[in-house]
């Protein structure tokens, strides 16, 4: 396509009903709050989230065997759009689930109507960044995401802890999205085009045969993984995580130690594997390294936090490392100087993709347990739960499987988790690293058991505790513990699926095809 | 030397030099004016590459609207109740300063080194100007080749106003207990803007950690600019 012959075809809808649904759903709910009389709102607008949210899952049934793209490349209906949208409303789902009881708690003080529609547009956000083809979708779906969850974190805005979390937020995610940016202006500059495939194909030209780095091309890299770095909360860019955190609503850490990273990770995916996977062993080691600083750094810091939150928070910081494997893991073709002729790492983004359903169904698990504590009116330090086994035995056991899960003990998915992660590591022959998955999973044991340990071998000293009724809290957590046994035993079949899938998006290019073919050297 | 090269450095010399301005003073406003000036440098820049649209673009959006409302804000604030950020320590400072002065260096040498094969892409100065103008040409992509993006940053500027409203507005009405009342004003020292805690509720537990915020008028009586509708308050010590 170029400037005097437009592509003036409209785009394919029928591509692009999961994220319709989920954009017509925020639109429902601006009305619906405007509409519907306050006294039934909460429950009205907790059902149009859910429903919309289920509509958009089973939407992705009929999008999950397209393969193509349309709005001219920007929009992608593959494999890897289909796994992670799935990814990011099951976690939608829980959020949902784990906010209404908390909302309606809090409901006279925070609007509730408001915390939907952000949601919506949030989880909207993150759905565009998997699917997209083309550099621009990518930041502004970024955006998308990261703003709502910046209004999200501060929304109890009078607490004072809640403000100052939104701030570090919101002041390092923007200047997080400016380096990103350069990067992908340098990205750019580099291959002529902002489409994904064209990148990729341009790229991979122009360093073919280079004896050494492209100083240029090093900077694009850089400025691209730092800028990401700062949205999934990779060392040493994760200062904002623990403050943010801890001072936002229980449900809202939830919901944002998951799809905001969720989102990140996605756009890693496109940028680093889809656009540049020709570089892949240039930028595996970059990766390789903040992967094994942030593993270590994340569970040792752990180690020293009293408050859940906030070690929930650096344990999150942990696992973005253990998922960082994963892509350290990718490699593909040529680098600079390296004649590799196959791609010999594939399982890496599969492992990855893995780790981060089972990451949703761990890490929204422990923070509903938590949501669950609050709405009774204790605190969320180890003191709080001590002896929680004796007082309320199905909650703590069901701390007790998140947290095991999250450390990693078999029949559990956070051991198949991090199982296909060291396979991967290992298939790319990158043993150290495997080695130092495995060395993190043992420090992270000591501050995971303990909470195990607290909830079941001290006694309770907690008396002021108030006795209300969680229906949907609890169905979440119900849902999620279930999840937590059962996807572990499937794991075979899932990371198959989505290594079917992802080899869709490296091997078989854009169907929209012509724009792709285009770009030529003049 | 050519007039154009000329004006260049010059431009480029001023957009520089203002925004390094901008960084260094220590009154907002005058930061607001360093900005608007390398702004309008930016623009001429843009200009000299036969981007007119940007230039204006440039102009009407950030210098006029982006940078008047900034300067409106700016003076409605008082300065003084303005929250001190904490200062970087000197080994944060020598740290940032360090790898800022890499990053430009790794910048330039990127820009001396170029030597990959360049694929400018399909929109060659010839192409542009064959549809009419760059203008012309940036309607034309907009509307189809980013029309997704395009449409993408709607939703961003309505999570952008939602957002503003969400944290801005005072809470409902009738909640007296859940009011904030001391925001801006008449004349008291710094620290009464506080954000008192919540009487009861989930997050009470996480506050008690961190007793700062008190106010600082505790022990005196102060009377707060309230909301218009409002009798005016007795702040001071524990609200009933």
């Amino acid at each position: 396509m170029d400037l005097l012959n437009l592509d003036l075809s409209g785009p394919q809808w029928g591509l692009v009903w999961p994220q319709l649904i989920v954009f017509l759903l925020a639109v429902v709910l601006v009305f619906a709050d405007a509409f519907i009389p306050k006294h039934r709102s909460f429950e009205m607008l907790t059902g149009i989230s859910i429903v919309g949210y289920l509509l958009a899952l089973g939407a992705l049934y009929w999008q999950h065997d397209k393969h193509a793209a349309t709005f001219q490349g920007s929009f992608r209906a593959d494999g890897l759009t289909v796994f992670l949208s799935l990814i990011i409303l099951v976690a939608a789902i829980f959020s949902v689930l784990t906010s209404a009881n908390y909302l309606k708690d809090y409901g006279e003080r925070v609007p509730i109507g408001e915390y939907y529609i952000l949601l919506a547009f949030s989880v909207l956000g993150a759905l565009l960044v998997s699917s997209a083809g083309d550099l621009i979708t990518i930041f502004v779906g970024i955006e998308l995401t990261a703003l709502a969850t910046y209004v999200l974190t501060g929304y109890t805005k009078r607490n004072a802890q809640a403000v100052e979390g939104a701030l570090k937020y919101f002041l390092l995610g923007i200047f997080a999205s400016a380096i990103l940016l350069y990067g992908m202006a340098w990205a750019y500059g580099l291959s002529g085009s902002t489409g994904l495939d064209n990148i990729r194909a341009n790229v991979g030209a122009a360093v073919e045969g280079q004896e050494w780095f492209e100083a240029s091309v090093l900077l694009a890299l850089l400025l691209l993984i730092v800028g990401l770095g700062f949205k999934i909360a990779a060392v040493p860019f994760h200062m904002w995580t623990p403050d943010a955190y801890e001072g936002a609503p229980t449900p809202v850490t939830a919901y944002m130690s998951v799809i905001p990273k969720a989102a990140g990770f996605a756009a890693m995916i496109r940028l680093l594997v889809q656009g540049l996977g020709p570089l892949s062993e240039d930028w595996r080691w970059l990766i390789a390294v903040l992967a094994v600083l942030t593993m270590m750094l994340g569970n040792i810091v752990a180690l020293s936090q009293r408050n859940l939150k906030r070690m929930l928070a650096y344990s999150s910081i942990a696992h973005t490392g253990y998922m960082m494997v994963g892509l350290a893991a990718y490699r593909e073709g040529t680098g600079f100087g390296n004649d590799l002729e196959n791609i010999i790492g594939t399982r890496g983004v599969s492992a990855l993709l893995y780790y981060m359903l089972a990451y949703v169904f761990m890490n929204i698990g422990a923070f509903a347990v938590l949501t669950w504590i609050q709405a009774r009116g204790r605190g969320v330090t180890l003191d709080d739960v001590s002896g929680l086994a004796s007082t309320d035995p199905l909650p703590a056991a069901a701390m007790a499987v998140f947290m095991v899960s999250l450390m990693g003990i078999p029949p559990l998915i956070g051991f198949y988790a991090k199982y296909y992660v060291i396979l991967a590591a290992m298939e790319a022959d990158m043993l150290w690293l495997a080695i130092a998955v495995v060395l993190a999973s043992g420090i992270s044991a000591y501050f995971y058991l303990r909470v195990v340990a607290v909830m079941y071998f001290s006694s309770s000293d907690v008396t002021n505790t108030r006795s209300v009724r969680t229906p949907l809290l609890n169905a979440s957590i119900i849902l999620l513990v279930i999840g937590n046994l059962v996807l572990g035993l499937f794991s075979a079949g899932i990371v198959d699926l989505s290594e079917d899938w992802t080899n869709a998006l490296t091997v078989a290019q854009t169907t929209d095809g012509a724009d792709a073919a285009q770009v030529t050297n003049p | 030397m050519p007039w154009e090269t000329l004006i260049f450095f010059l431009v480029g010399a001023l957009a520089i030099l203002s925004a390094l301005g901008m960084v260094a003073m220590n009154n907002p406003v005058h930061s607001a004016i360093f900005l608007v000036i390398c702004f309008v440098q930016i623009a001429g820049i843009f200009v000299m590459l036969g981007a007119e649209y940007l230039a204006v673009i440039q102009i009407i959006v950030y210098t006029g609207a982006v940078m008047v409302l900034l300067l409106f804000v700016l003076m409605l604030v008082d300065m003084d109740d303005l929250p001190e950020f904490h200062t970087a320590e000197p080994l944060t400072r020598v740290i940032g300063t360090l790898l800022g002065v890499m990053l430009l260096i790794e910048v330039a040498i990127a820009i001396g080194t170029r030597t990959i094969s360049g694929a400018p892409g399909t929109d060659t100065p010839e192409a542009v100007a064959l549809v009419g103008g760059n203008t012309q040409a940036i309607g034309r992509v907009l509307y189809t080749k980013y029309l997704l993006p395009f449409e993408i940053i709607s939703m961003v500027l309505t999570v952008g106003v939602l957002g503003a409203i969400v944290l801005a507005l005072p809470e409902r009405l009738g909640l007296e207990a859940g009011r904030r009342r001391d925001t801006i004003s008449l004349g008291h020292p710094r620290g009464t803007d506080t954000v008192l805690p919540i009487e009861s509720g989930a997050e009470t537990a996480n506050l008690s950690g961190r007793s700062n915020a008190q106010p600082a008028g505790v022990g005196r009586t102060l009377i707060m600019a309230t909301d218009p509708d409002d009798q005016p308050v007795k702040v001071g010590g524990r609200r009933s």
